[in-house]
C-alpha cells in the first residue's frame, strides 16, 4: 500500500461490507424484490432457478432432463424446500460433499438454510475484495520497478489508488450489492474470474489456468480470459521460446480442468444432459426473458430462418475482440482482462448487473489511466440514467400496462451505450498514458517554456 | 475554409473556454425560460388537439330497456380492517354479481359506488342506481362480460380491500386483513365509479380520473362516456367539479383551460386518487368516476336518474363489446377540458429542456474546476497557446460531495423510516417525529459545513506557509462547493427527467421549485447574502413546504403531514418516499452547498 492517505483499513472495510450485507438481507422484502429484477437475475443466473434444480436432484428427477432449468416456476420453491428440508440422505448426497464443482452441488446441502445460502454469498463478495486488495498490493511492488512518467508539472505521476480504495469501491458499489442480495449465480463466475486473475498476477500457472477453466466452465465466456492471464504469467518472461512453452502448459492445464469438471458433473448428475442445458441455453440464447443486454429483442423479432445466421454474428462478435486487444495491449494484461470482462457483460446473451459489478471492480485496477479520460462524468450518468430507467419502464411495461417492450430495451441500449463508451475511453486512456511513457515530457528550458509537439500531434 | 480555420489556435481555445464557461450557464437560464414559456402554452388551444375515440370496438349502445324485474343476483359481504401508524379502520363491503348469459365467466366489469360520496354525505342516488341497474342488467340477454357491483365502506380503503381479495392479495397480517371474497368473476376490464351524493336533480356531471400516483386511465374511457353524454344521454360533462361557463373570448378560454390543467396536475402530483377508481388503475383496470354535480343557476338543462341511468347502461353496452383491454389511445395526456387533449409528445418536451438546463450548468462548474479557467488565464495574460494538456492537472476533489450526498441520503431515508415507524411511545405525533428528522437534518448540514470551514481554514494556513517557495501557477483543487454543486445539479437533472416517465406532473413540480435556486445560488463572501440563500432552499425543503401548503389551505400543519402519511400507509403513494428519500436529501446537499467557503 504506498502513499495511502485513506484512514480506513482493509478489517475495517470488510466488516463495514459484511455488516451492511447482512443488515440489508435482513429486510426480506428488499431482498426478493431484488431477486425478481430482471436487471440482476436473467434465466442463467437466477437463484430461483438454481433452487428449482435442486429441489429436482433432491427427489431424483434428472435437474437438465426437459429444460428444467429454463421454466420459471412463479413462486412456492421456498414453501417446497422448507416441507422436503428434512429429506433423507440418499446416495448422491455423499457424492455430492467429497467432491461438488456444480453450484447444484454447492447449494444441495445448504439450500434449505437461507442463512447459510446468504452467508455463502456474502462471503463470496468479501473473497472478491480481498483478492482485489491482494492483486493491487502485487500491481504496486510491479510499478515499483517500472519507469515513472514525468508530468507536466514536474513531479512523477502519483501512485493510483490503494488496494483499500479498490476492495471499497467493489464492495460498495450499488451493483454489487444489489446482486449479491438477489443472490444471482454470477457471483461465483466472477469469483472464479478474480481468483484466476489474482493467481496468474501471483504467477501460479496451474491455479490461474484452473481457476479460468471453473469460470468458463460457469459461463463459457470467461475463456476468453486465458489470454490475458496467460499474458500475466509471462510478464517479463525472458525469450520466445520460454513464452511457447508455457503457452502449451497453460493451454493443456486449462484444457484439463475443463475435461475434468465435466467429468465431475457427468458424475454428479449421471448423464451428459448439462451440457446442452446449460451452453446450449447460453449459446443459442433459447430463452427470451427480456434483461438489460441486446440480444432479447433483436431474437423476438427475428423471422426464423434468419436466426441461425445472426446468432452465430452476433456470438462470435462477443470472442473477436479477445485477441486484437491482447496483442495491442499486451504490456497492460490487467486492463485487458478488464476489457474483455466489459465486453461479455456488454455483449453476452444474458447480462446482468452482476456483470457490472465486475467489470467496475476491475477498473480501479488501472486507476492510474483515470486522469486521461475524457467522458467519466457522461459515463456516470449513463450508468445513473439507466440504473435508474430500467425498472421504471419495467414497472410502465410489466404493472401499470401504459408502457410497452419498446421502452425497457431502448433502456437496455442505453445502458449498452454508457458501457460501449467506458470501454472507448478506457482504452483510449491506456494509449494516451503510454504515449506519455514512450515520449517524456522535456526538461524545461531556460526561459521556463515547455515545447508542445508531442500535445499538437495527439490533440489534432 | 470556414471562419473557423482562420482564427488562431488561441482564439479557438478561447472560444471554447467562454463558451463552456460563461455562455452555457447563461444559455441554460434561456432553456429554463424556454420551458416555463412551453408549460404554459401546453393549455391553449393550438397545442391541444380534439378527442377521438380510438377503439374501434367501443360503439356506444342505444336506449335503455326500462323493464323492471326481480334482482336475483349473487351477493355477498366483506370485512376489513386496516391499521396505519396513526389508526385503525374497518368496515363491511357489500358486493354482487351479475353472470351475463353469453359469457364464459373470465371478464368482468366492476359498477362500484362508495357508501359516503366526496361531499361527505350519504350517496343515495348513486346505490339508488346500482340496484336500480342491476335489476335492468338481469334482463338483458346481451351482455358477453359478468357484471360486479360493489357497494364500498370507509374512504378508499373499502374498496382497496375487495380490489386485493378479488386478486387473491388477501392475507391476515398484523396491520391488515382482508376477507376473502366468497362470489368471484373474471377478470375485470373496466370499471366505473358512481358519487351522485343526496336524492335530487343535478346540473352537470364531473368526471374524475387521476389514480395513485398519477396513473391515468386509457383516454377512450373518458372519450366513451363525452361521446354518449353528447348523444344518448344529453348532460353537460366537465373535468373535476368545477363548472365553467362558455364563452368565446379567446384569453378567458386560455386561462380557463390553465385552470382545469393545473387542477389535474396537483391531483396527479399529490399521487392521491381523487376518488374510487384511483384504486382500480393499480390493477391495471381503466376506471373513472362519475360526479355529479348541483350547482344553483347553472344554465345547462338538469337531470335525473332516470336520464343518468340510461348513460351508464350506454357506457356498460360499449365496454361490453370490447375485445380487449383499453390500449389504443392513450395511456400519457394531460387534460385541459373533456374534448381536448395534450399527448405526451407536447408536454414532455419542457420536463427535458428542464433536464437539459441542469446539465449544462453541471457541465459548466465542472469545466470550471478542470484547468479550463487557467488556460484561459495564460491566453488572457500572454496571448499564447496555453498547452492543452492531455489530463488535468488539478484534481478535483470529490470527498466532501460524496460525503455529503451520501449522508444527506441516509438522513432521507432515516427520516423516512421515522415517518412511518410506530414506536408505541406515547404522545408519539407524526408531527414530533418530523421534528426530530428535521434536528438529524440540521446537525447534519451544521457539521458538514462546519468541518469544511475547519479544513478550509487548515487548507489555508498551509498554503500559506508553503507559498514561501512555491514558485509559479498555484494548482489548487477546485473549491468543494463547484464539485458538490456539480453533483446537486447532475442529480437534479436525473430526478427531475426519470420521474417525469413516472409522474409527469409532479417531476415538473419538483424541477420548477428547484430549477432557479439550484442553479443561480452559490456560496458568497457576504454572510449575509449565503443566509439568504440557505433561508430560501429551508423554505422550499420538505417542511417548509408542508408550512407553505398548510397556511395556502389554511389547515394544521399536523393535518397536511398526516394527508401525506395516511397516503403513503393506506393508498401506497409514493410522495411521501419520493419527498423524504429524493427530494429532501438533494435539498440538503444544496444548503449545505450555498454555506461551505467560497474558495
Amino acid at each position: 500500500m504506498s502513499g495511502s492517505t485513506s484512514v480506513a483499513t482493509p478489517a475495517s472495510i470488510f466488516t463495514a461490507a459484511f455488516a451492511l450485507r447482512l443488515a440489508l438481507f435482513h429486510l426480506p422484502a428488499l431482498a426478493s424484490t431484488l431477486a425478481d429484477q430482471v436487471e440482476i437475475s436473467t434465466p442463467i443466473t437466477s437463484f430461483k432457478r438454481l433452487s428449482e434444480g435442486v429441489f429436482l436432484f433432491r427427489n431424483g428427477v434428472p435437474p437438465y432432463d426437459g429444460g428444467v432449468f429454463h421454466q420459471v416456476c412463479a413462486k412456492g420453491h421456498a414453501r417446497a424446500d422448507r416441507a422436503f428440508s428434512g429429506a433423507k440422505t440418499d446416495r448422491l448426497f455423499n457424492l455430492l460433499l467429497s467432491k461438488a464443482p456444480l453450484l447444484l452441488g454447492l447449494f444441495y446441502p445448504i439450500l434449505s438454510s437461507p442463512l447459510l445460502v446468504n452467508l455463502l454469498y456474502i462471503l463470496g463478495d468479501l473473497a472478491i475484495g480481498y483478492m482485489l486488495l491482494q492483486i493491487t498490493a502485487i500491481k504496486d511492488q510491479d510499478s515499483a520497478h517500472a519507469k515513472k512518467i514525468r508530468q507536466y508539472g514536474g513531479q512523477l505521476e502519483s501512485p493510483g489508488m490503494d488496494g483499500v480504495t479498490v476492495a471499497a469501491l467493489y464492495l460498495f458499489n450499488p451493483f454489487t450489492i444489489a446482486s449479491c442480495l438477489g443472490r444471482s449465480t454470477i457471483l461465483y463466475s466472477n469469483l472464479a474470474v478474480v481468483a484466476g486473475i489474482w493467481m496468474g498476477m501471483k504467477r501460479n500457472q496451474n491455479l490461474a489456468m484452473f481457476n479460468i477453466a471453473l469460470a468458463t466452465y460457469l459461463s463459457l465466456y470467461p475463456a476468453m480470459l486465458t489470454i490475458p492471464v496467460w499474458l500475466m504469467l509471462n510478464r517479463e518472461a525472458g525469450g520466445y521460446s520460454v513464452q511457447k512453452k508455457t503457452a502449451a502448459q497453460s493451454a493443456s492445464v486449462f484444457l484439463l480442468s475443463l475435461g475434468s469438471l465435466f467429468l465431475l458433473s457427468f458424475v454428479l448428475v449421471d448423464s451428459w444432459d448439462f451440457f446442452v442445458s446449460v451452453y446450449g441455453t447460453i449459446l443459442t440464447v433459447s430463452d427470451l426473458t427480456p434483461n438489460l443486454g441486446l440480444f432479447w429483442y433483436f431474437f423476438i423479432e427475428m423471422f426464423d430462418q434468419f436466426r441461425p445466421f445472426f446468432l452465430v454474428v452476433f456470438q462470435i462478435h462477443v470472442f473477436t475482440f479477445a485477441i486484437p486487444i491482447s496483442i495491442k495491449l499486451r504490456k497492460y494484461p490487467l486492463f485487458v482482462s478488464f476489457l474483455l470482462c466489459t465486453i461479455m457483460g456488454s455483449f453476452k446473451g444474458y447480462p446482468s448487473v452482476g456483470d457490472a459489478s465486475l467489470y467496475l471492480g476491475l477498473l480501479p485496477l488501472s486507476s492510474e489511466i483515470f486522469k486521461y479520460m475524457r467522458y467519466s462524468f457522461l459515463i456516470v450518468n449513463l450508468f445513473l440514467y439507466s440504473s435508474l430507467l430500467a425498472p421504471i419502464f419495467w414497472y410502465l411495461w410489466v404493472y401499470v400496462g401504459s408502457g410497452n417492450a419498446n421502452f425497457f430495451y431502448a433502456i437496455g441500449l442505453v445502458y449498452g451505450i454508457g458501457e460501449i463508451i467506458l470501454m472507448i475511453d478506457t482504452t483510449f486512456a491506456v494509449s494516451r498514458r503510454d504515449f506519455e511513457l514512450l515520449s517524456p515530457v522535456e526538461e524545461v528550458s531556460a526561459d521556463g517554456t515547455k515545447p508542445d509537439w508531442d500535445r499538437k500531434v495527439i490533440q489534432k | 475554409m470556414g471562419l473557423l480555420s482562420r482564427l488562431s489556435k488561441a482564439q479557438k481555445q478561447q472560444m471554447f473556454g467562454r463558451f463552456v464557461l460563461d455562455w452555457m450557464p447563461r444559455l441554460s437560464y434561456v432553456l429554463v425560460a424556454v420551458s416555463f414559456v412551453w408549460l404554459l402554452a401546453l393549455p391553449h388551444q393550438s397545442y391541444s388537439k380534439h378527442t377521438y375515440v380510438s377503439e374501434n370496438a367501443l360503439m356506444p349502445g342505444s336506449a335503455l330497456q326500462d323493464e323492471f324485474s326481480k334482482i336475483g343476483l349473487k351477493a355477498a359481504t366483506q370485512n376489513y380492517t386496516l391499521t396505519t401508524s396513526t389508526d385503525s379502520r374497518s368496515g363491511v363491503n357489500t358486493y354482487a354479481v351479475f353472470y351475463a348469459p353469453r359469457s364464459d365467466g373470465t371478464e368482468a366489469l366492476v359498477l362500484s359506488a362508495p357508501w359516503i360520496s366526496r361531499d361527505k354525505i350519504t350517496n343515495t342516488n348513486a346505490i339508488a342506481l346500482i340496484l336500480a341497474l342491476g335489476r335492468v342488467f338481469k334482463r338483458c340477454s346481451h351482455f358477453s362480460k359478468d357484471i360486479i357491483f360493489v357497494v364500498s365502506d370507509g374512504d378508499a380503503e373499502g374498496l382497496q380491500a375487495w380490489l386485493k381479495a378479488y386478486h387473491g392479495l388477501d392475507q391476515t397480517t398484523s396491520d391488515h386483513f382482508e376477507e376473502t371474497l366468497t362470489v368471484r368473476s373474471g377478470a375485470i376490464q373496466a370499471a366505473l365509479n358512481l358519487d351522485f351524493a343526496g336524492t335530487g336533480d343535478y346540473n352537470a356531471m364531473g368526471i374524475f380520473f387521476e389514480g395513485v400516483n398519477g396513473q391515468l386511465p386509457n383516454l377512450d374511457m373518458i372519450n366513451t362516456i363525452t361521446r354518449i353524454a353528447a348523444g344518448i344521454a344529453p348532460v353537460e360533462v366537465t373535468l373535476h367539479d368545477e363548472l365553467v361557463p362558455y364563452t368565446e373570448n379567446m384569453t378567458k378560454n386560455y386561462i380557463n383551460s390553465l385552470k382545469k390543467m393545473l387542477y389535474m396536475m396537483k391531483y396527479q402530483a399529490a399521487g392521491t386518487p381523487t376518488g374510487n377508481h384511483g384504486l382500480y388503475l393499480k390493477y391495471k383496470i381503466d376506471a373513472i368516476t362519475l360526479y355529479g354535480i348541483d350547482k344553483l343557476g347553472w344554465p345547462s338543462q338538469r337531470y335525473n336518474l332516470f336520464r343518468l341511468g340510461s348513460l351508464i347502461e350506454s357506457a356498460f353496452r360499449s365496454l361490453n363489446n370490447l375485445l380487449e383491454h383499453l390500449h389504443q389511445s392513450f395511456f400519457f395526456y394531460l387534460l385541459s377540458g373533456v374534448h381536448r387533449y395534450t399527448s405526451i409528445g407536447l408536454y414532455m418536451p419542457p420536463v427535458i429542456i428542464l433536464g437539459v438546463a441542469f446539465i449544462l450548468q453541471a457541465l459548466s462548474l465542472w469545466g470550471l474546476s478542470s484547468d479550463l479557467p487557467l488556460e484561459l488565464e495564460a491566453i488572457a495574460s500572454d496571448e499564447k497557446v496555453a498547452i492543452a494538456l492531455p489530463y488535468s492537472l488539478r484534481s478535483r476533489e470529490l470527498k466532501l460531495a460524496a460525503t455529503t450526498l451520501t449522508l444527506a441520503f441516509v438522513a432521507g431515508g432515516a427520516s423516512f423510516n421515522l415517518l412511518t415507524t410506530s414506536f408505541g411511545i406515547p404522545g408519539e405525533t407524526p408531527l414530533l417525529k418530523l421534528m426530530a428528522s428535521v434536528g438529524v437534518c440540521s446537525m447534519l448540514v451544521l457539521s458538514a459545513v462546519s468541518s469544511a470551514h475547519v479544513r478550509h481554514r487548515i487548507l489555508k494556513s498551509k498554503k500559506i506557509k508553503a507559498g514561501a517557495n512555491a514558485k509559479g501557477t498555484s494548482l489548487t483543487p477546485a473549491a468543494d462547493w463547484i464539485v458538490l454543486k456539480t453533483c446537486v445539479l447532475a442529480l437534479s437533472a436525473l430526478v427531475v427527467t426519470t420521474l417525469s416517465a413516472l409522474n409527469f406532473s409532479l417531476a415538473v413540480s419538483i424541477g420548477l421549485v428547484i430549477v432557479l435556486p439550484f442553479m443561480a445560488f452559490r456560496p458568497s463572501s457576504y454572510v449575509i447574502l449565503s443566509g439568504l440563500q440557505a433561508a430560501i432552499l429551508v423554505a422550499i425543503s420538505p417542511p417548509g413546504l408542508m408550512m407553505a401548503a398548510a397556511s395556502w389551505y389554511s389547515m394544521d400543519p399536523a393535518q397536511v403531514l398526516n394527508w401525506v402519511l395516511e397516503g403513503y400507509e393506506v393508498l401506497g403513494t409514493w410522495l411521501l418516499p419520493t419527498i423524504c428519500c429524493i427530494y429532501w436529501p438533494l435539498n440538503l446537499a444544496a444548503i449545505v452547498m450555498v454555506l461551505l467557503p467560497v474558495s
